[in-house]
């Protein structure tokens, strides 16, 4: 290179050297825009002759919009306001248009200015900005994945780069271009300096970071804005990262509602709540379940507590069961088991758990909640006691209208029947099945001893079974069974009865088999009262239940018995009041014949005394006899009304007695005495036995009538033959009997003889009214004392008197049954 | 019908049944004038309906049967449920030739004789020995 010896041409085409050796293309227009110098790159990319390009600079772009922008900047010209650089592309020749990248600079040159275009092809700028780019992208898909948004802001908090996954929480695109220059205020919609957002720009921008969250289109950020600097430190603008912390904040919350619920849950000890560990652990439990179980927090929560052996060992395998549950599935269907106190008392609870981490080895931990089942318990106990009480209740209910109906039954069944057999029979059919298997009726007979019974059996496979079963009479000495309820009139029960023991005693061995073959292993015996005592006896037997009869029916079959016992009596009276209608008209014919007798003798005497008087013929002897005859009559026929009258007063109980002192040999002399005559017409010797000076207080007239009964009684049957009396006394009571020697009385008569209107034997042979020996027991009665008779058909009679001595109040006669 | 023999008194398949919580019946026809009957429990207003429903047709056949009600483990009854089925079997007497009760309940016992009295005693036969209501049933299916 030369020095200044070098022309200015020299310099030129150095200048001009130099400018062809640069890859860079060159291009020198003048201030009109008209190129003066292309450099050989330049003139190679364009592919343009020296000549040709000679001509305005934008028309070397190949495209109008660039040639009008280049044009635009120097029409007109003006320096200061030249863009520094430019790009557009150059036109070649058959090919395709080369972008160039233009820096653009003024020359000062005279006379006029230059401009002189330096330009890069772009195609090389492309690629480093690509490559840039590229990292731009990776960048921004980083970003993008993140739940969150990166922005930056120029000095006056334009919007020039965002990106970030949480821009689609706001419905933007990563990277949105329309959203670059957008004031970051508008994203507010306010401008307001304090507005939190806006402040912490203004912050940044003076330098100062700002952490914060805040709500933003309904979800929350958790951001950080600082300042954006350029490489020299200075701030040029704003650079924020906003994390997106809704789902963050929302499971937070919900983790805090959820805490704070289970808090609220273990702390209001509504229900015992404990964390355990499989390995039997308790680490917590809420009062709740302290007093559930019983033990203190430090007690529990020892190593030496299990929550295993809190359960009672019974329910134990439920525990393992829930285990099991929890381990495949992390809870546990609710379950109720039972705890064992400290104190030893088993609570009923109810448990339900969960554990905290769905395990899947090891051990598991979790919590149980636990509810007290006591209260419910005893509900469901009182419950279901009260069920148990209805139904108590309605079966007890049932049960009385059921004995009531058979009751009702009986009734309609037993009251219209009269006859005892009868009623027996209905009584035994009765109580099948209600009250036996079987049932077997005795009846002591009525006045004439014949036994009656009857029998039922509700299974007709063993009817012909239970008839084989004879009559049985029941003994008086027996120690069991129907005699020992006849004998004492009281109920006799007999359960898981020994059938053995029961048959031998019973029954006599054949009807023992019969017996064995009904089968008997419980026997309730049941008296059926009479006027009297026991009439009979209801033996009602169950087969198979040694345990068949409780209280209730005990009282059932006596009530039952008691219906049957009226129905009997019922038939009794029937049969008496048809007995005595009969011996009333039996009275009514021999009183009329009785009366008869000496009514007619009466008439004929008199007749006769009227026929002599008429006659004038006075045979005073003949008169004397008829006047006797007709007095001996008229005392018969006055013997016979007293005797008429004393049965009417003893009806109306009118007899009244007299009380005096009587010396008893003395009034004994007296009758016989006063009954020689009768003794000498019978040809009657008496005998008379009796103390001397033995004082007694009777009525004395009503006790010589007795007397004179009892001789009238013996020379009526006894003539003849001799009559002895013995009189005796026995400490406070005297003994009277008097004997005859005449027909005897029979025994079934024995019982009747002193009944009204009756008599043992016919009219026909023996006069009377047949009112003696009842008048001397209903005058005997009143003075408290009895009469009974020993007699064997042929062999005579002796009745005996028993006599109180010293009777000393008055008494009166009464027509009720007689004292033997 | 079953043609089981007699001491295997249980329902066959074909057996008619009612059942409520507290009680249960069956009812099958051994022969066309013999009925086999199981109750057990408590007799309710169900099973007596039941019971009416089973007889109903054998009723309007015209047929006479005898029926054997094995009632060992029935405990007791509602009265309704009595009363119902006493007052269509008072109706309906003459279709009953024989009743043969096998009982242990003394409550039943006590129902069965109100059915007794009202239906008439010859008709109702009542039993505790299973060997004898079994050997009636034998009896009568021996009959045909």
């Amino acid at each position: 290179m030369a020095g200044a010896a070098h022309s200015s041409e020299d310099q030129v085409e150095l200048l001009r050297g130099v400018i062809d050796a640069t890859r860079l293309l060159v291009v020198v227009a003048d201030q009109t825009g008209v190129v003066q110098l292309i450099n050989r790159a330049a003139a190679r990319t364009t592919g343009l002759t020296e000549a040709a390009w000679h001509r305005p600079i934008w028309e070397l772009a190949a495209f109008p919009a660039e040639r009008e922008l280049l044009r635009g900047a120097f029409t007109p010209f003006r320096r200061e306001a030249f863009p520094p650089a430019v790009m557009f592309h150059l036109t070649r020749a058959e090919q395709a248009p080369r972008g160039v990248d233009w820096d653009v600079r003024v020359v000062n040159d005279r006379p006029e200015p230059r401009i002189v275009f330096t330009g890069v092809e772009v195609s090389e700028r492309l690629i480093e900005h690509q490559r840039l780019r590229q990292a731009e992208v990776f960048q921004r898909q980083i970003l993008d994945r993140l739940p969150a948004i990166v922005w930056t802001t120029d000095e006056k908090m334009r919007t020039t780069f965002s990106a970030g996954g949480g821009l689609s929480a706001l419905g933007l695109a990563s990277g949105e271009v329309s959203i670059i220059g957008t004031p970051v205020t508008s994203y507010f919609h306010t401008e307001d300096p304090h507005h939190p957002a806006i402040a912490a720009h203004l912050r940044a921008l003076a330098g100062e970071s700002t952490v914060m969250e805040m709500a933003w289109f309904g979800r929350r950020f958790h951001s950080r804005i600082e300042p954006l600097r350029d490489d020299r430190g200075q701030i040029v603008g704003v650079i924020g990262v906003s994390f997106d912390v809704t789902e963050l904040k929302q499971t937070a919350q919900a983790l805090h509602e959820s805490e704070s619920l289970l808090t609220r849950v273990v702390d209001a000890n509504v229900i015992g709540v404990f964390f355990w560990e499989e390995n039997g652990r308790i680490t917590q439990a809420n009062d709740a379940f302290l007093q559930i179980v019983g033990f203190s927090r430090e007690e529990l929560l020892s190593p030496g507590i299990s929550w295993q052996a809190l359960t009672a060992p019974e329910h134990r395998p439920l525990d393992q069961r829930a285990l099991a549950e929890l381990r495949a599935t992390g809870r546990c269907t609710a379950y109720e088991k039972a705890y064992i106190t400290k104190g030893g008392v088993r609570v009923p609870v109810l448990v339900g758990g969960a554990t905290f981490d769905r395990p899947t080895a090891g051990e598991m931990a979790g919590a149980a909640f636990v509810v007290d089942m006591r209260e419910q318990a005893r509900l469901r106990d009182a419950r279901e006691k009260l069920l148990r009480n209805e139904r108590a209740a309605r079966v007890d209910a049932e049960l009385a209208n059921a004995r009531l109906q058979l009751l009702v039954e009986g009734s309609q069944a037993l009251s219209p029947r009269l006859n005892p057999n009868e009623i027996l029979q209905s009584l035994a059919e009765l109580t099948i099945p209600a009250l036996a298997d079987w049932c077997y009726t005795v009846h002591r007979g009525w006045d004439d001893g014949n036994m009656l019974v009857a029998s039922a059996h509700g299974d007709p496979n063993k009817r012909a079974l239970l008839a084989r079963l004879g009559p049985h009479r029941p003994e008086a000495g027996d120690d069991e069974g129907p005699g020992r309820v006849f004998r004492t009139g009281e109920v006799a029960l007999y359960e898981d009865v020994n059938l053995d023991r029961l048959s031998a005693r019973a029954w006599d061995p054949g009807e023992a088999l019969v017996l064995r073959e009904l089968g008997a292993r419980a026997v309730l015996c049941v008296p059926i009262a009479g006027r009297s005592g026991v009439d009979a006896v209801m033996i009602l037997v169950s087969s198979q239940d040694p345990l068949r009869y409780n209280r209730e029916e005990v009282l059932l079959a006596q009530d039952l018995a008691a219906r049957a016992a009226v129905s009997l009596e019922n038939g009794r009276l029937l049969f008496e009041a048809l007995d005595a209608v009969r011996a009333r008209d039996d009275f009514l014919a021999v009183a009329a014949h009785e009366l008869r007798t000496p009514l007619t003798s009466l008439l004929l005497h008199i007749q006769m005394l009227r026929q002599g008087l008429a006659r004038d013929e006075a045979d005073l002897s003949a008169f004397n006899r008829s006047v006797g005859a007709v007095d001996g009559q008229a005392r018969r026929l006055s013997n016979l009304v007293d005797g008429l009258l004393d049965v009417a007063r003893v009806g109306n109980n009118r007899m009244g007695l007299r009380f005096e002192e009587v010396d008893l040999r003395e009034m004994v002399d007296d009758v016989v005495s006063t009954m020689a005559a009768d003794f000498r017409g019978a040809g009657c010797r008496v005998l008379v036995t009796a103390p001397q000076r033995a004082t007694v207080r009777w009525d004395r007239d009503r006790i010589e009538q007795v007397l004179t009964n009892l001789f009238s009684n013996a020379i009526k049957f006894g003539a003849g033959r001799p009559i002895e009396l013995c009189a005796a006394v026995r400490g406070p009571m005297v003994e009277i009997s008097v004997r005859d020697h005449g027909i005897g009385v029979s025994k079934e008569d024995q019982a009747r003889i002193f009944g009204r209107f009756e008599r043992a034997v016919s009219t026909r042979h023996f006069g009377g009214l047949g009112l003696g020996l009842y008048i001397t027991a209903q005058i005997l009665r009143a003075h408290r004392g009895s009469i009974r008779v020993e007699s064997e058909p042929g062999q005579g009679a002796r009745f005996i008197v028993t006599l109180p001595r010293g009777l000393e109040e008055a008494a009166t006669f009464t027509d009720s049954p007689m004292a033997h | 019908m079953s043609s089981q023999p007699a001491e295997l008194f249980t329902p066959p398949p074909s057996a008619a049944h009612a059942a409520t919580s507290d009680g249960e019946v069956f009812l099958w026809l051994v022969r066309p004038e013999v009925v086999a009957e199981i109750a057990s429990g408590v007799f309710s207003m169900p099973l007596a309906q039941k019971v009416i429903e089973f007889f109903d047709p054998i009723i309007a056949s015209g047929r006479r049967v005898q029926v054997f009600s094995d009632f060992e483990r029935l405990t007791h009854y509602i009265r309704e449920a009595r009363d119902l089925l006493t007052a269509h079997s008072v109706r309906n007497r003459r279709a009953l030739e024989a009743s043969h009760m096998l009982l242990s309940s003394k409550m039943v016992a006590l129902g069965v004789s109100s059915f007794k009295h009202e239906l008439g005693d010859p008709l109702v036969h009542t039993y505790s020995d299973r060997a004898s209501f079994l050997t009636s049933y034998a009896k009568a299916l021996a009959r045909e």
